[in-house]
């Protein structure tokens, strides 16, 4: 509370309270935005796993058979969606994920036919 | 508390219970400052590890044997051939040195191990797990690291 104490003011302890209490909040929302915002470590890692498979995929042109179990092979615990030209030919849930990291891959193959594959896992 | 004196300055005073209790949460505050500065200490470093790990293995897939790595060397192409491994036996005994230099214990290929010690006394242990060509065949390259 500031009361007028002729031309200057009385800076009281509710006021000085408050004032600590307004600035303690404003400094965790801001320290805790500054946080959330930060990107992982493991998410570089997962969408580096996911290219090595589209690399591999791209040099083997491999069956979707072959893509399904070199994907379980590679992520064990994530859930995983593997869609091919827009069907999803794998899935397996993770119900406690928070975040999901997707890749997309167009393949031409000896015909020129283009091969949409995408690949997102949900961590 | 802040008063006029004679209308030509200001006395800023404190009474005994402000005083108290403003030194009270300036030491709550400078504790719980010095735990936070702890833990994002700790924090940083072991964030610092995983990102050094990680980069390393990503390294030794896009490197090839003649830049200490395990990539794939084309002569034909002149051109690293990322993610596709080449001889990773013989590669793996010249890169000893350097891995251990760099805190690995282990350097695994489809379950197969190609490199290590003994991993148990280390405090923390970090695998970077990441999927690569070997003669046309998926193969999974695994990377222990032995922190302290």
């Amino acid at each position: 509370m500031s009361k007028h104490l002729r031309n200057g003011f009385v800076f009281s302890l509710d006021a000085t309270l408050a004032l600590i209490i307004i600035s303690t909040i404003i400094g965790i929302v801001i320290v805790s935005l500054s946080y959330a915002e930060q990107p992982t470590i493991e998410e570089l890692l997962i969408l580096q796993k996911e290219h090595d498979l589209m690399k591999h995929w791209l040099v083997t042109d491999a069956s979707e058979q072959e893509m399904v179990e070199q994907l379980q092979e590679l992520f064990v615990n994530e859930g995983v969606r593997l869609e091919v030209d827009g069907i999803t030919i794998f899935y397996r849930e993770n119900s406690n994920s928070k975040k999901a990291i997707s890749s997309r891959l167009i393949i031409f193959d000896k015909e020129l036919n283009a091969r949409e594959i995408v690949l997102t896992v949900f961590n | 508390m802040v008063r006029i004196i004679d209308e030509k300055g200001l006395m800023f005073t404190l009474d005994i219970c402000v005083a108290f209790i403003v030194v009270l949460i300036i030491t709550l505050t400078g504790f719980v400052a010095a735990v936070q500065l702890s833990e994002s200490r700790a924090k940083h470093t072991i964030l610092f590890e995983q990102e050094r790990s990680v980069l390393f293995v990503d390294s030794l897939l896009k490197r090839g044997f003649d830049e200490n790595g395990l990539a794939m060397v084309s002569a034909d192409q002149k051109r690293v051939l990322e993610n596709r491994l080449g001889n990773v036996n013989n590669t793996i005994s010249e890169l000893e040195e350097i891995l251990i230099a760099n805190n690995v214990a282990e350097v695994s290929l489809d379950g197969v191990q190609l490199f290590g010690f003994e991993y148990e006394k280390c405090s923390r242990t970090l695998a970077v797990r990441r999927g690569a060509t070997l003669n046309g065949k998926f193969a999974i390259l695994k990377v222990r690291f032995c922190y302290e």
